[in-house]
């Protein structure tokens, strides 16, 4: 199969409307597009309260990974004074994740406008945007823009005239995947090892320096001016309510012809359509067969060959034995020897694990050490139930879902590919030294 | 050790948060965008300035990758070799820039870091994902993305890295001359 | 089945552990509870003393309608929860956990000093299973890394429970530990590698359950199993620490704290725990003589007698002579006891004087425990954090409940932790605590005077100054003024100004008067005597007339030969029974801990053979010597042994040589 048109190629991107575009859109633009105008709605003419149901009957659900409802999340902060917080997740270090970088990059005012009505609706009056390190550029331009709409009186002291004040920092992380995780992320934030907290107490009520606190992801948070702005039942035309609900940014790389950033509506198009159709993928690299598909970066299993009819949606994807997670895909060929790919992945978690709890930190470790013995044909037998058992002793018993992420390359390499790694026991070397 | 401009700097960043710990991490980078890395003395000096423990200091700048424990030389190249730039050649790019620099570019666990054979100036390692996966193979030389590698043709990227440390060796000899220390 | 509650059942919950039925108070944590009804649910990073973090997923448990395993030292108990701690899914968690620490944890339990107070040992007898499927390379890392010069760390054995470097962020606050790295290389550590010196370092070896920390003086001294522990209080200052002696074949090898709430919690700062090194070389068991001075030949010549000959010897210098007597601040109640009601009573012209440190011109007035709920702390140049160490914990323990903590003078070791702080000199002492106290009722336009002044306006305050300051005429004046101030606003539940040495408050309860009268060895020198007599110490080398030591301390170098006349040689303090009264009034007894040289005495006792030899009859055994100094001096009464029990201190027969 090569390539084949693919449906719904009449959707108009919300998240990021200017494909290809290299230069951020500023604020002028952004304003004559009708930019701030859904902040303006929401600070003027609806209360608080109106602002979270709005956006809980959109059904938008964290794009950040767990797909926990954003409106039911922000109701659970407690009403009344005292200082709240909004910390917006920019750290994305999710290996083949690189969305929110375009948003923020391209789309700076689209964020700050959600990340304004986001605090508006919860009470804070600061928010941080915790950017990975590595991210200079989108940093800067975020500074750029959030200074741009302190001067047109859009942030800062009595925003848009009213007596609401909001002010906007952005905080740089420094390379650490871990952060990512929120509760490590509020850690890192303080100035602490960014090791997860134990919860409870959720960061709804006791976060950033022991204040209520929202953490959602960029993406999340770039939605929210558009349901502000059309109305949440306009939003839930846009893929299958209740659970699959809003545009949705799929991050596709590895062995195909065209990677990058394809908004979609959720579910309006499945695997297949993703690594063939002409508006996305345009097929396999140099022809050769695709293996396997990676839905959500290293950290949910990997979906076989025979399931590429499954809808892109929390459902879909849940339904082909994975899950969407940060909706990353990453695309394996025929050529990828599965035992070093399912090594790389536990590498990166084994550097990235925090060290707090013990599966994690010395279970990574022992995992790897066996993968690479196995990948080097040195392994036996035995090796494979070592390495589910491993698997077991980590899953599930973690302080975060670091711990877990870590074991899914192990068990969903193992479940369908046992005979490749039997291959490289029996051989005693790699069957594909050549890859790579 | 640090210039006043640079203590300023970080007295500043202790205002600007609610809790003075948060401005650890922004303070301890502004020290290593001074010095180019962070030496003991250095992070002990922020510790000094936020009012806070050394331990704080530590735990913090050993935590993270790009707070850098030793001198870098002139110039760091970072390749990402995770799953989505490795399924797009960048092992053989990483060894190719290793093999210009002279050193061993053997990847063992999938975590390599080579010196440049002739000293200090350059350093080529690999690292995690860097959100450059639709634009692989990749790497990072000091605070530039280099996107799009092709593994055969790597001469741009490679005059840049021996610009780089020429510079930083041509820095040094000055310092020399001057009768500092380079 | 747990025991019934006193609390009302509102704020109590019943939840089923093991099957068993449990009540306990409402937000206690499972593996509390768990404690309570009998069942030890296995820890590494979880103890009581420290915020619950939930790192080493030891203590994983099976939670009814719960999807996870949850951990049971940062779950807090439900209603009706129904919880396993010996399912399958928790035995195996219980068990991964073990494998996955042990993996790289080295197998030299028989060097290890923590072996047989091993929790990670203990832990893997009761949980874990068979041998371990690790056949990789393990970790190697440094093994007697020296931390800082009181402790060592072996990075091999860690298993990153992180007790060490939270106890050190949450009880004195002083972050002297770090998490270096991360991931499978996280280690101990500080800035400068071997710079771990804080005040309080002793107590993460307790705190460690590995052998990874271990002290420098005890490392490979001795095996748990060979030790004779002893209830002993610490005397290294005023604050009474309770500690445990820990001796072998009699020789005292470490000192560990004993838990009491009242007083140092689970605390020992480290000039309790590691400076008193007690050695018996070069002491003396039995009593020396020498020839006066003048008729002296070079060498000291001093000749061994028996003590019946060294009591008789000393009763007939002191017999109608002009005596002085000069006692130590540590000396024991008993001894002091027996000095006023035995001695002095013989010795009707005796000039005595107890060592002027145990002076106060502000006496501690109020009831310790009544810190842990203070609201406030004013703090006049006393300095807490290096006076009394494990105070400084307690005040911090209050601080971090809320209490304000108001610093006047010097700031000292609890800058950081300081809401209002007035560092100004000595002779602004008294205009700066009367500028608070106007603040107290009168509104203050000084901002820094008035937000301190809030803070005392009800609640419980205790106010704590220095001696010196106390001294001082105008600090004094001001110092009581303000505190009468204080009173009609708070209620002030600890007043007073320390002394640090250990037993200046039993001094100044039984011999009150005698403190810093008279400078008897100034009287010496004018040659207005013709014995001095000191009393747990030596005496100076420059005085003309006898000297008489009853003391444990041995004449040492150059010195030794100008040492006193007469060395009657008792007990170290921690080699006898007896008591302190802590600078709050705390009574408590010490048990002898360690053995002394062969021969030597307690104080008190070679005190009471001299009393008696000079007509005195007082008992010579503790328990009765106690029950006689009771009848006039009521600190003693409850020291009492009732009968049939043990005295206190009769252990192992400490007072084998009398004879
Ligand atoms: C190890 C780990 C890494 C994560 N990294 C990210 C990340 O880079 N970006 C992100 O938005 N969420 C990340 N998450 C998820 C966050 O914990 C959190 O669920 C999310 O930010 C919530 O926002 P959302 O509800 O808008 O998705 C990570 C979670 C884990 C456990
Ligand atoms: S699962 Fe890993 S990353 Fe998460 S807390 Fe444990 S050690 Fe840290
Ligand atoms: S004791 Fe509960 S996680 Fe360590």
């Amino acid at each position: 199969m090569t390539t084949h048109d693919s449906p719904a190629s009449d959707y108009q991107p919300l998240l990021l409307p200017h494909p290809g575009r290299k230069q951020p859109v500023e604020l002028a633009e952004y304003r004559a597009g009708g930019g701030y105008d859904a902040l303006l709605k929401a600070v003027k003419q609806m209360t608080r309260e109106q602002v979270i149901d709005e956006v809980k009957s959109s059904g938008l659900r964290g794009r950040g990974g767990a797909g926990f409802s954003a409106g039911k999340k922000w109701s659970f902060v407690p009403k009344g004074p005292g200082a709240k917080y909004l910390c917006v997740n920019a750290d994305e270090s999710e290996p083949g994740t690189f969305k929110d970088r375009e948003i923020m990059e391209i789309e700076p005012h689209l964020l700050l406008e959600g990340v304004a009505i986001t605090s508006y609706a919860i009470g804070a009056t600061l928010a941080f945007i915790y950017i990975r390190g590595e991210y200079t550029v989108a940093a800067d331009r975020l500074d750029a823009a959030i200074e741009e709409a302190k001067q047109a009186g859009l942030l800062g002291k009595h925003l848009f005239g009213t007596d609401y004040e909001l002010d906007v920092l952005v905080y740089r992380g420094a390379g650490a995947y871990i952060c990512g995780e929120e509760t490590a992320l509020l850690e890192s934030l303080e100035g602490k090892r960014p090791m997860p907290r134990s919860r409870p107490p959720f960061p709804a009520v006791s976060g950033l320096y022991a204040k209520p606190t929202v953490i959602n992801n960029v993406e999340t948070i770039a939605n929210v001016p558009h349901i502000i702005a059309r109305g949440a039942a306009w939003y839930q035309t846009l893929g299958s309510a209740p659970n699959n609900t809003g545009p949705k940014i799929l991050c596709l790389s590895g062995s195909v012809n065209r990677p990058g950033n394809y908004e979609i509506a959720l579910g309006s198009i499945s695997l297949r359509d993703l690594v063939y159709g002409e508006r996305f993928g345009q097929g396999m690299l140099r022809g050769r067969a695709l293996k396997a598909i990676l839905p959500a970066g290293v950290s949910a299993p990997l979906i076989p060959a025979d399931k590429l009819d499954a809808r892109i949606d929390y459902d879909g994807i849940q339904a082909a034995g994975s899950m969407l997670g940060s909706a990353s895909f990453i695309v394996l060929n025929e050529d990828v020897c599965i035992v070093k790919a399912a090594l790389r992945m536990v590498e990166f978690f084994r550097h990235e694990s925090c060290g707090k709890c013990t599966p994690c930190r010395e279970g990574t470790g022992w995992l790897a050490q066996v993968l690479d013995r196995v990948e080097h044909g040195k392994g036996d037998a035995a090796d494979l139930e070592l390495l589910l058992s491993l698997a077991d002793r980590i899953s599930g018993k973690v302080l975060c879902a670091l711990g877990d992420f870590a074991t899914s390359p192990v068990v969903a390499t193992i479940k369908h590919f046992r005979a490749e790694y039997l291959a490289h026991i029996e051989l005693g070397r790699c069957p594909k030294p050549e890859w790579c | 050790m640090l210039s006043p401009a640079t203590r300023q700097k970080i007295t500043d960043e202790g205002q600007r948060y609610p809790e003075k710990r948060s401005a650890l991490l922004p303070s301890l980078k502004l020290a290593q965008g001074e010095v180019g890395w962070l030496p003991r003395e250095v992070v002990a000096e922020v510790a000094d300035l936020l009012g806070l423990s050394h331990q704080a200091a530590i735990e913090i700048t050993t935590f993270y990758t790009m707070l850098r424990k030793q001198d870098p030389g002139g110039c760091v190249v970072d390749v990402c070799i995770q799953l989505p730039c490795a399924l797009r050649g960048a092992e053989s790019v990483y060894r190719k820039i290793a093999e210009h620099l002279g050193a061993d570019g053997r990847i063992e666990h999938g975590h390599g870091h080579a010196v440049a054979r002739d000293g200090s100036a350059t350093a080529v390692a690999t690292v995690e994902c860097f959100g450059s996966c639709h634009r692989a193979p990749m790497c990072r030389v000091n605070d530039e993305y280099w996107e799009h590698l092709d593994v055969n043709d790597l001469d741009k990227l490679l005059a840049r890295i021996d610009e780089l440390a020429a510079n930083y060796r041509a820095r040094g000899e000055a310092a020399v001359r001057e009768g500092g220390q380079p | 089945m747990a025991e019934q509650s006193s609390a009302p059942p509102s704020d109590r919950v019943t939840l089923s552990i093991d099957g068993k039925r449990v009540s306990v108070a409402k937000g206690t944590l499972l593996v509390e509870a768990a404690r309570e009804a009998g069942i030890e649910i296995p820890v590494f990073c979880y103890h009581s003393r420290l915020t619950p973090v939930g790192a080493c997923r030891m203590c994983l448990v099976e939670i009814e309608k719960m999807p996870r395993l949850q951990t049971a030292c940062t779950t807090p108990v439900a209603e009706g929860m129904v919880v396993s701690t010996q399912s399958k899914p928790a035995t195996d968690a219980q068990e991964g956990v073990l494998e996955l620490l042990l993996a790289h944890h080295p197998l030299d339990c028989p060097v290890c000093d923590k072996g047989g107070e091993c929790p990670l040992q203990d832990n893997t007898f009761a949980h874990g299973h068979g041998k371990s499927r690790f056949t990789e390379a393990k970790r190697h890392k440094d093994k007697a890394f020296e931390l800082g010069p009181r402790i060592l760390l072996d990075k091999e054995r860690c298993i990153l429970c992180y007790r060490c470097v939270r106890f050190h962020q949450e009880v004195p606050g002083d972050e002297a530990l770090a998490v270096i790295d991360r991931g499978g290389d996280s280690e101990i550590g500080t800035l400068d590698g071997h710079g771990y010196d804080s005040p309080f370092s002793g107590n993460t070896i307790d705190l460690c359950p590995v052998g990874a920390l271990t002290s420098v003086d005890y490392r490979f001294r001795s095996r748990p199993w060979d030790l004779t522990r002893h209830r002993s209080v610490c005397s290294g200052c005023s604050m009474g620490c309770n500690t445990e002696i820990h001796a072998r074949n009699g020789t005292i090898l470490r000192l560990v704290p004993r838990e009491n709430a009242a007083i140092n919690d689970l605390w020992l700062c480290d000039r309790g725990r590691f400076d008193t090194k007690v050695g018996r070389q070069g002491r003396l068991g039995t009593p020396s003589l020498r020839a006066p001075r003048s008729g002296g030949s070079g060498d000291p010549g001093a000749s061994s007698v028996s003590w019946s000959e060294g009591i008789a010897h000393v009763a007939k210098l002191l017999r109608g002579a002009r005596v002085g007597i000069h006692v130590a601040g540590d000396v024991s109640s008993e001894a002091l006891g027996v000095l006023t009601q035995g001695l002095l009573p013989q010795l009707p012209d005796a000039r005595v004087s107890i060592a002027a440190s145990c002076a106060t011109a502000w006496p501690v007035q109020g009831d310790m425990q009544n810190l842990d709920r203070a609201s406030a702390f004013v703090l006049v140049d006393f300095d807490a954090w290096n006076d009394l160490p494990v105070l400084a914990l307690t005040l911090r323990r209050a601080i971090g409940r809320g209490a304000k903590l108001i610093v006047l003078g010097e700031p000292g070791g609890l800058s950081r932790d300081t809401h209002h702080a007035f560092p100004v000199a000595m002779n602004e002492l008294a205009g700066t605590l009367d500028s608070l106290r106007s603040a107290l009722s009168a509104a203050s336009d000084d901002a820094r005077m008035a937000a301190a002044s809030a803070a005392l306006q009800s609640g419980a305050v205790a106010v704590l100054a220095s001696t010196a300051s106390a001294s001082d005429a105008p600090t004094r004046t001001a110092l009581v003024a303000f505190v009468e101030a204080l009173g009609a606003k708070a209620q002030v539940v600890l007043q007073g100004a320390p002394s640090l040495v250990a037993n200046a408050a039993g001094a100044q309860r039984i011999a009150g008067s005698l403190i810093g009268g008279v400078d008897v060895f100034a009287r010496a020198r004018e040659g207005a005597l013709d014995v001095l007599l000191t009393l747990g110490a030596l005496p100076p080398t420059d005085l003309t007339c006898t000297t008489v030591a009853i003391s444990w301390q041995p004449p040492t170098g150059a010195d030794a030969a100008l040492a006193a006349h007469v060395i009657l040689p008792t007990c170290h303090p921690y080699e006898q029974a007896g008591s302190l009264v802590n600078f709050a009034g705390i009574v408590q007894a010490v048990e002898a801990g360690g053995m002394p040289p062969k021969g030597a005495l307690p104080d008190h006792r070679a005190l009471a053979e001299l009393a008696n030899a000079l007509g005195a009859s007082l008992p010579l055994e503790l328990n009765d010597l106690r029950a006689e100094l009771a009848k006039t001096e009521s600190l003693f009464s409850p020291l009492i042994q009732p009968l049939g029990q043990p005295a206190a201190g009769t252990r192992r027969g400490l007072f084998l040589v009398h004879s």
